[in-house]
């Protein structure tokens, strides 16, 4: 387990991962915010320079609001191609290649959604999913 | 679905009304309720006052995990609509149930990509395209 959100921790919205996304997922630096459980008042610097203070953050995977975001506990899968296996993808026309590469923890520092997660470019634009539903494609 | 709460995912409801778009519809989290303050995909945070219900519904909420097996990724041809020949084909790219703020009118929702933009469509409608 990680330490809860907390001053100078990177993050991500939650939003960004629930639902496949239009364009990369923005990444944010915590600015400040009042330590709990849970940790609250979360002040985010957004890289598209946008700034949002957030009244509550959530504990855990289920009403997170934003998740920490680490390192890769993982071999990187940066660049490789890839398709998706979690779906019905007859003749896995749609691949492509891995562009981000990430662990997510909830607001509290446990791993609450239990696997990495990668953003797939294809091209029908970027795919978020986790690294369980992919099978890299061998030369 | 239960009553929207904090946590839940949710999408405006304008997004999935007119065909078609340039944009897929955005997820937002539910931060807090009375007022109902999402914080959106893009960094935004917008407070509602009212989000109605049925008819009215300001917003969905969704549940990423659908009834049926995710098509994320899958060729379809839109089969609901009249579409001789099913020349209008695309990628399903998004694909998740949806419900009104109190929890009813549960539907399920996929969101293709074709060349003329995004239609989101009732799962039922859409028909996976083999490959050749």
């Amino acid at each position: 387990m990680s330490s809860p959100i907390a001053a100078g921790d990177t993050v991500i919205l939650a939003a960004a991962v629930k639902l496949a996304t239009e364009g990369l997922p923005i990444f944010g630096k915590v600015a400040s915010a009042t330590a709990g459980p849970p940790p609250t008042n979360v002040v985010v610097d957004w890289s598209n320079g946008k700034q949002a203070t957030y009244a509550a953050v959530g504990t855990d995977s289920s009403d997170a609001v934003l998740f920490k975001v680490t390192a890769s506990q993982v071999a990187s899968f940066l660049g490789q191609k890839v398709r998706i296996v979690s779906t019905p993808d007859p003749g896995s026309r749609v691949q492509g290649t891995i562009v981000q590469q990430y662990l997510l923890l909830d607001p509290s520092g446990d791993p609450g959604l239990g696997g990495e997660i990668v953003v797939i470019e294809t091209p029908v634009g970027f795919i978020t999913t986790d690294t369980a539903f992919i099978v890299p494609i061998t030369n | 679905m239960a009553a929207l709460a904090a946590g839940d995912t949710v999408i405006v409801t304008a997004s999935a009304d007119f065909l078609p778009h340039r944009t897929r519809p955005m997820a937002g989290i539910v931060e807090s309720l009375g007022p109902d303050i999402v914080a959106w995909a893009n960094g935004l945070r917008t407070s509602y006052t009212v989000v109605g219900s049925g008819g009215t519904s300001v917003l969905f909420q969704v549940n990423q995990t659908p009834t049926h097996p995710s098509l994320v990724g899958a060729t379809v041809q839109i089969t609901g609509a009249p579409n001789p020949g099913g020349r209008v084909q695309g990628v399903v790219v998004q694909h998740f149930d949806v419900a009104d703020p109190a929890g009813n009118n549960p539907g399920e929702l996929v969101v293709v990509k074709t060349p003329v933009g995004y239609f989101p469509v009732p799962y039922n409608t859409v028909t996976v395209v083999p490959s050749a």
